[in-house]
């Protein structure tokens, strides 16, 4: 039998879930897959930091209006444009730097809402069960097998060019079914267990279980989903702008490859083409390496076998 | 002296002259709940099991009342109609003489507030992502029991009278950096510090060592001094209850065979099924004087 003093010996473990979290970074660390995610992720939030350098050296750099005045044709890289010049003259270089933020934007909000909008449906419709759970499951069954791209391109082609938060505002509207039905199901596992039981003996109503028992018990998948997310919107984003339907205020990578296309450069400018379309897949990719190494760390099955050890 | 009684049931009962001046806390009146699968896709009617067959006890104010039977037996299944995470089916649960399944929203609100429930595993009953401090406050919230300064100071002393001293270094602590005894003395004092009246402690010790049980059963000794709270004590262990419970009932597949004194009922056991119960117990002394001749360790001593 331990006394009081004992116990806080072999127990003087540093407050706080600080040592949860930096277990949980050391082995995300660990992994290849996180690492290199993480560290392509960084380059392109340094990109996207960098967009806003250019247009203060010389107007001609803004991405949208400045145009070399030397240049009326696209050109191969050179000293003053590292990437070459558009058709007009425009730098490529910060086109490529404004499309990462604008990727970054259009991906992290459209996923934020999308996983707020999911986690909150999922967690009213699994914990209230019954006629709410039907309904609220049968909505999200009809808005799931309704393809995105096709319906946000309908709607572009019936209300004119649609600005880029629209566009994201759709992504999420189309895109939560899929996360509330993984939160849905992760709060059908806790409903019944007995901390969510102690608190409701406690007297706890149902919104406070829902927001201080559930909650922060399906967050962490919640922000799981989120790097999945990110990835399919991003990609959505791009298809729209590059058939034609994005935001023409903004420079997006889809607008680039659609300025590459549409002025016939397919095939004659490979310094053009090729950048937003790496661009694109790298990030994606990242985004998707950080939420398989993300998985690996919030999932103990998933864990291995050392670890136990 | 025991007066031997008929029970509807043909249960053995018999009841005690102690305690009989103190008023009824908690009644359950021919509470029967029955746990039904769902039926199949093909309209054939689920499974039932009978958790509780019409099982009637009531508690008197300040007693500890203990409910013992083996695994299966319904007896958290009464501990639940009290608390009302369960409703039963036929019959009434009575608290104070008010017929629980009549309260309900706010009025059930200040009714929790006197009826409170300590958990079987401590490692299924705290919030993972909540600290000490969290989970303790929470009643303390909920039932706006102390002004927003001195929460502090009522989870402080919740904390010191279950046993974790100093309290100041348990607060933050998340339940992952705490012992299982440690987490059960969180858990009795979230369930202590609103002052209930009625307590259902469900096996609280079944899943910690037995060093640790004894020191769980003083503090819920203790507290059932300090609070005056009526306790219902559910448990699979006949020697817990003789040392805790004033009576028990014994109860086996929903229905309550036999109730009395604890004492009473451990020495003169009525039931068949309470002496098997009784059989069953591990005895310490008995097994070592019938090994007595076999003593490995000392032929290993002499062989070598």
């Amino acid at each position: 039998m331990k006394t009081g003093n004992e116990q806080r010996d072999t127990l003087a473990a540093p407050a706080g879930r600080r040592d949860w979290l930096a277990g949980g970074w050391a082995l995300f660390w660990e992994n290849p897959i996180g690492k290199i995610g993480l560290i392509l992720m960084a380059c392109f939030a340094l990109m996207a930091a960098a967009s806003f350098v250019p247009p203060l050296l010389d107007p001609m750099y803004h991405p949208m209006h400045g145009v070399d005045p030397e240049i009326s044709h696209a050109t191969g890289p050179s000293a003053a444009h590292w990437l070459g010049t558009d058709f007009i003259g425009r730098d490529i270089l910060s086109q490529l730097l404004a499309g990462a933020r604008i990727a970054f934007m259009v991906g992290l909000s459209a996923a934020f809402m999308s996983i707020f909008f999911g986690t909150l449906i999922g967690m009213i419709s699994g914990y209230a069960g019954r006629f709410v759970d039907t309904l609220l499951m049968r909505i999200a069954d009809m808005v799931m097998v309704m393809p995105t791209l096709l319906v946000v391109l309908i709607l572009s082609s019936l209300f004119g060019q649609l600005r880029i938060w629209t566009i994201v505002l759709l992504i999420a509207l189309f895109r939560w079914p899929g996360v509330s039905r993984v939160i849905r199901a992760q709060t059908l596992t806790l409903k019944h267990r007995p901390f969510i039981e102690a608190a409701r003996v406690t007297g706890a109503s149902h919104l406070r279980i829902i927001f201080r028992h559930i909650f922060p018990n399906v967050l962490p998948l919640a922000l799981l989903y989120m790097t999945f997310r990110v990835t399919s919107a991003i990609i959505i984003e791009a298809a729209l702008a590059f058939l034609g339907f994005g935001d023409p205020g903004t420079v997006s990578w889809g607008m680039m490859l659609q300025w590459v296309w549409k002025t016939g450069h397919m095939f004659q400018a490979p310094y053009w083409l090729l950048p937003p379309g790496i661009c694109i897949s790298l990030l994606t990719l990242s985004f998707y390496m950080l939420g398989r190494a993300m998985e690996e760390v919030l999932d103990p099955r998933l864990r291995k076998e050392g670890e136990s050890e | 002296m025991d007066l031997l009684e008929p029970h509807p049931q043909g249960a053995v009962l018999r009841t005690s002259i102690m305690k009989t001046d103190s008023p009824i806390a908690v009644e359950l009146v021919e509470a029967t709940k029955i746990f039904r699968t769902k039926k199949t896709f093909f309209g054939r009617s689920g499974e039932q099991v009978t958790a509780l067959d019409r099982v009637s006890f009531s508690i008197r104010q300040g007693e500890i009342f203990g409910l013992v039977g083996e695994s299966g037996s319904g007896k958290t299944t009464a501990g639940r109609l009290i608390v009302k995470l369960d409703e039963p089916d036929s019959g009434k649960v009575l608290v104070d003489g008010v017929n629980l399944s009549e309260i309900r929203g706010h009025k059930m609100k200040r009714f929790r507030r006197r009826i409170q429930m300590i958990f079987q595993d401590p490692y299924q009953s705290l919030n993972p992502y909540l600290s000490v401090y969290q989970t303790v406050c929470e009643p303390v919230v909920i039932h706006r029991l102390a002004a927003p300064q001195k929460r502090l100071e009522t989870v402080v002393s919740a904390l010191s009278q279950v046993g974790l001293t100093p309290p100041e270094d348990y607060l933050f602590r998340y339940p992952h950096q705490l012992s299982g005894g440690q987490r059960q003395r969180v858990a009795i004092a979230r369930s202590t510090v609103l002052n209930p009246e009625i307590i259902v402690a469900d096996e609280p010790t079944s899943m910690l060592d037995a060093s640790i049980s004894i020191q769980i059963f003083n503090i819920l000794v203790r507290l059932k001094q300090n609070l005056n709270a009526t306790f219902l004590f559910i448990t699979h262990s006949l020697a817990a209850a003789l040392y805790l419970c004033d009576r028990i009932a014994v109860i086996r597949k929903g229905k309550i065979v036999e109730m009395g004194p604890a004492k009473a009922i451990i020495r003169k056991p009525e039931h068949p099924y309470t002496r098997e119960l009784i059989r069953s117990q591990p005895r310490f002394r008995k097994k070592t004087e019938q090994r007595g001749s076999f003593r490995p360790w000392e032929n290993g001593a002499t062989s070598s």
